[in-house]
């Protein structure tokens, strides 16, 4: 399960439903793609003052938090299957 | 600003994570009752309810859920759709959502809400081996997505920007 956290617009706002709309289209997402208001919740996975884009985050089965903002590979990803 | 951009490399992982996406559901199903209503999981492991959809109990509404089923939920057995957000009460209750609450219901993109969405308890503060804090965020459909629906199995988070 994927979850894009989108940010902000080219207008540095939050994304609208149909800019949501238009990034799962562009790239071809069948996952969920939320707007995060203020990156609050980018932000909150994060340990100091700035974030590289896109970030990442890794969540076990229940919640546990893997793997917060660093690279997440397929490994990873294998590593933690439920 | 607190964040650099780095956006063509974003688009491009995007689209390499996505394909990890990795639901991992299914399972086998029965209807022994042979009503058309499947009575295993979620809110149906928890009411027992392995045979009574029998026809000693009516299904006045014809929802698929029997009057006694409706009362052990508290919904209306002379309404399919009891809180009127579009979706019927068994479509909400095989969903693992609230048959009586109108903006709780399953996701318009489809994505299975798991039983455990309740029993979640965050802890700390979304570090390497805290319980992650719930968010409550509008998707592409419109629905409000929340990240707990989603415990029973991994998930990735991709923060990304338009820009």
């Amino acid at each position: 399960m994927v979850i894009t956290l989108l940010g902000e617009n080219n207008n540095y706002e939050t994304p609208s439903k149909a800019e949501l709309e238009e990034w799962a289209d562009e790239f071809g997402l069948s996952h969920p793609v939320v707007a995060d208001d203020g990156m609050q919740v980018v932000f909150s996975y994060v340990e100091g003052g700035s974030v590289g884009l896109p970030s990442f985050n890794l969540l076990a089965e229940g919640m546990e938090v893997v793997i917060a903002d660093d690279w997440v590979d397929e490994s990873d990803v294998q590593n933690n299957l439920p | 600003m607190r964040h650099r951009r780095i956006h063509p490399v974003g688009a491009l992982t995007l689209i390499i994570v996505a394909g990890f996406s990795l639901a991992c559901l299914g399972g086998g199903s029965s209807d022994s009752e042979g009503d058309g209503t499947v009575r295993e999981g979620g809110f149906w492991d928890n009411f027992g309810a392995e045979g009574a959809g029998d026809a000693a109990s009516p299904d006045s509404d014809g929802d698929g859920l029997t009057d006694a089923e409706e009362a052990e939920l508290g919904s209306d057995p002379n309404n399919p759709d009891s809180d009127g957000d579009g979706w019927t009460d068994l479509e909400e209750v095989n969903g693992n959502t609230d048959p009586m609450k109108k903006n709780d219901h399953p996701y318009e993109g489809g994505w299975a809400i798991a039983a455990c969405r309740d029993d979640i308890e965050s802890s700390g503060n979304n570090r390497p081996g805290d319980v992650a804090q719930q968010f409550e965020l509008n998707d592409q459909f419109g629905d409000t997505v929340r990240l707990h629906d989603f415990c029973d199995r991994e998930v990735v988070l991709i923060g990304a920007a338009f820009w």
